[in-house]
């Protein structure tokens, strides 16, 4: 038997069975990772049908990888958090049985409670004169470094509800994961032309994303869920995202786990948290 | 040779690209659709479970190992030697009078007679030569002949509803006939039931067990007529008449706490918590997770929360007005009694711990009354302690004295689930045990109210943790029916 030619068929069979395979291995993950579009035209069909409007560029093709993301509380050491925050400091209270803590230098005050934090600065304030107020952008640029050197990282905030007030900057500063707003969680920032004079509220770090071989819901059957829902009558869909949730419950926690979850936002400004694993309502602005 | 050489690299790597792509496509497809997940849940583990040696105990034979007498008593002309669980020959004595008894609920020894007899007969029956198997706790009787006999119904139910124990005569009556004495708690009637058996066997079993031991010095309550009021003095304290009073101060091990590895991990937050989660199928998909400001792993569900304290606490809670995990198989809820709650109680003790410490599982002892409470209808709350030699090992909290694990159950719901994950080694040193009727002056003492004396109906020793780590004895007292800790 000429075996040199029997190899080299074999070779070529099993070649053209790889480039097949392939194809099909490539094709099948694309269909995995995204929806299809008459998925999505469908659902779109079916929503207006109930009095929901949406369009087809609203809603994502891309389907999330089902995630949970652990974060570790920023104050769950409150010396380490005064240290990173204040540097030297003198401690005027730290009741370790109800949780309240008290931290003073110079320049500010920093207090832990179970509940939150607070830091105030102990400077007057100084606000913009109204014509001189900068753009939001440079605000959040400007005082963006200052929570850098508070021991916030940049490139895990995101700003939200920016607004002035008497010359006087106000924000709500969230943490972002992989460029994924972590929803439940924020500070409320004021900051005057010398910048931040205070925050207020609950921080997370560290995040660590913890992967689940379960696919999450597809966006598609959570939408056309909300058909069976009396509050999404006329509504409007504007936008709709992906990102992670934590109930305010846990938010005095050492540790907790964000879940991921579809984030619609309505043409009145209202925020619907859907749960991306199960499909619930878990909260609305 | 080198373009040889070269076909076969090429062909052996083409066959291996298609190999792996096959692999890739099999384990995210339709065939497979969880992956390797389908491979292992639905091929591989039934197949290693066809090989795999049956290691799951059916309910009566964990209510055999849960529900064990707090002492049995053998009696002969002169002689009384108590077994406690862990004395050398409480497992063979148990077995013993296990068999009459087993043989007489499954109608393997057939009844001569049945009568109804006084308490002075039942008492008198404890003298002569005798068996005694005294549960400590109240037992409904189904129970009892389940996890003897592996049967709910027998030639005895028409008569009982709730027992505490049992009496073995040997030479009873005229005809020294072989006897058993049972009294119904719930009535007080006493019966007395002659059996046609070869009591040849079985005395001189007692006869050889008794030769090996020494007298002890233990009277029951009735012998000393602690279970009567005086009348010449005020009695401050009665006993029950079968409990037993020993007056010499008994020595135990000291103990210290141990925890399993894998216990110590979960609690850590190091180890995988599946075991747990899925024996209180906690959905994954929907629960929340988060750790608190003490450590505390908290899994939240709709219905329910489970804790994992870094102390070793496990604390499953229903959240109030909701039903927690449903263990009943069928929607069946109608006549839920403590049958039916010992009964799911036991297998899902029993379906946790083989999880996590079938070791742990064998130092269980059911401890609570296993009867139905008239004023909260389907609701039962069954304690398990963890046994040393038979000897309880308490938690001292600020909640009180703690049982190893505390279930609850209501209509086939669990609402609430406590288990402490420690384990206990005895040590070389031994400590000594204050006398019982020191321990009965300490509740006069702290509970005697002018006029109305103490019923004590039974009092054992155990061992109570303390918040500094030191396993010291106590007394634990059954007084007008509450539970009292003299330490």
């Amino acid at each position: 038997m000429n075996w040199g030619r029997a190899k080299s068929i074999l070779i070529v069979l099993f070649l053209i069975t790889d480039v097949f395979l392939s194809f099909v291995l490539v094709q099948g993950r694309q269909a995995q990772n995204s929806l299809s579009k008459e998925a999505i035209s469908a659902t779109v069909r079916v929503l207006n049908n109930h009095e929901i409007y949406v369009t087809e560029d609203v809603i994502p093709r891309t389907r999330t990888a089902n995630r949970h993301v652990v974060l570790q509380n920023f104050f769950a050491s409150p010396e380490e958090a005064a240290v990173i925050m204040l540097g030297t400091y003198t401690v005027l209270e730290a009741n370790e049985e109800v949780h309240a803590y008290q931290y003073k230098n110079e320049e500010a005050l920093l207090q832990i409670t179970d509940a939150g934090f607070n830091y105030l600065c102990s400077r007057e304030h100084v606000p913009y004169k109204l014509e001189k107020e900068p753009s939001n952008k440079d605000m959040w640029d400007k005082v963006s470094s200052q929570l850098e050197e508070l021991g916030f990282k940049r490139e895990e905030t995101a700003v939200e509800n920016e607004r002035w007030e008497q010359g006087l900057y106000h924000a709500d500063v969230v943490p972002v994961f992989e460029d994924m707003k972590l929803y439940g969680i924020s500070m409320k920032l004021i900051a005057d032309s010398h910048g931040i004079l205070s925050l207020e509220g609950a921080w997370f770090h560290e995040a660590e994303a913890e992967k689940s071989d379960e696919a999450l819901l597809d966006l598609t059957a959570v939408l056309t869920a909300m058909i069976y829902r009396d509050d999404c009558r006329n509504l409007r869909i504007a936008s709709i995202d992906t990102g992670f949730y934590i109930a305010g419950d846990y938010l005095t926690s050492r540790a907790i786990t964000a879940i991921p979850v579809y984030v619609i936002h309505d043409t009145d400004d209202g925020v619907m948290f859907f749960d991306a694993r199960a499909g619930q309502l878990l909260a609305r602005r | 040779m080198i373009r040889k050489y070269m076909q076969n690299i090429v062909l052996a790597l083409s066959i291996f690209v298609a190999a792996v792509l096959v692999y890739q496509l099999w384990f995210n497809s339709y065939f497979m659709p969880a992956g390797s997940d389908y491979l292992r849940s639905h091929i591989l583990s039934p197949l290693a479970r066809l090989f795999k040696q049956q290691v799951e105990t059916d309910f009566s034979e964990d209510l055999h190992r849960l529900f064990r007498p707090t002492q049995i008593v053998l009696q002969t002309t002169g002689q009384r030697v108590v077994f406690s669980d862990g004395s050398p020959h409480y497992r063979e004595a148990r077995e013993m009078a296990g068999e009459v008894v087993s043989g007489c609920l499954s109608g393997d020894l057939s009844l001569k007679s049945r009568e109804s007899v006084d308490e002075e007969t039942y008492y008198n029956a404890l003298k002569g030569k005798s068996i005694y198997v005294d549960y400590g706790k109240n037992c409904d009787f189904r129970l009892f002949s389940y996890g003897l006999s592996g049967r709910e119904k027998n030639p005895l139910t028409e008569d009982l509803s709730v027992i505490r124990g049992y009496i073995i005569n040997l030479h009873d009556g005229i005809m020294n006939d072989l006897s058993l004495y049972i009294r119904d708690e719930k009535s007080g009637n006493t019966y007395r039931y002659m059996l046609e058996a070869n009591k040849t066997e079985l005395s001189e079993r007692v006869d050889k067990m008794m030769a090996s031991q020494n007298d002890g010095h233990t009277s029951y309550s009735f012998e000393l007529n602690f279970h009567k009021m005086q009348e010449t003095a005020v009695s401050k304290v009665l006993f029950e008449p079968r409990v037993l009073i020993d007056l010499v101060p008994a020595q135990r091990p000291k103990l210290e706490r141990v925890r399993d590895k894998q216990m110590d991990e979960m609690v850590q937050g190091a180890g995988s918590v599946d075991p747990i989660l899925n024996s209180f199928s906690i959905n994954e998909r929907t629960m929340r997770r988060y750790t608190d400001l003490n450590n505390a792993h908290v899994f939240v569900e709709n219905n329910a929360t489970l804790t994992i304290y870094p102390e070793g606490l496990l604390v499953y809670q229903a959240v109030p007005g909701s039903r927690g995990l449903d263990l009943l198989e069928d929607d069946n809820r109608t006549d839920y009694d403590i049958y039916k709650a010992t009964t799911h109680a036991v297998q899902f003790v029993s379906g946790l711990c083989n999880q996590l410490s079938p070791e742990f599982f064998n130092h269980l002892q059911i401890t609570s009354h296993l009867v139905d409470d008239a004023s909260r209808p389907g609701y039962y709350r069954i304690c398990f302690d963890y046994c040393v030699d038979g000897v309880s090992v308490l938690k001292k909290t600020e909640a009180g004295f703690e049982s190893a694990i505390v279930v609850e159950i209501e209509n086939g719901y669990l609402q609430s689930y406590r288990q402490y994950m420690d384990a206990y080694e005895e040590l070389v040193e031994t400590q000594q045990l204050s006398p019982m009727l020191s321990a009965a002056d300490s509740l006069v003492d702290s509970m005697y109210e002018e006029g109305s004396p103490l019923f004590i109906q039974a009092m054992t020793p155990i061992y109570i943790e303390e918040a500094d780590g030191r396993i010291p004895l106590a007394w634990k007292a059954s007084v007008n029916g509450i539970e009292a800790i003299v330490e």
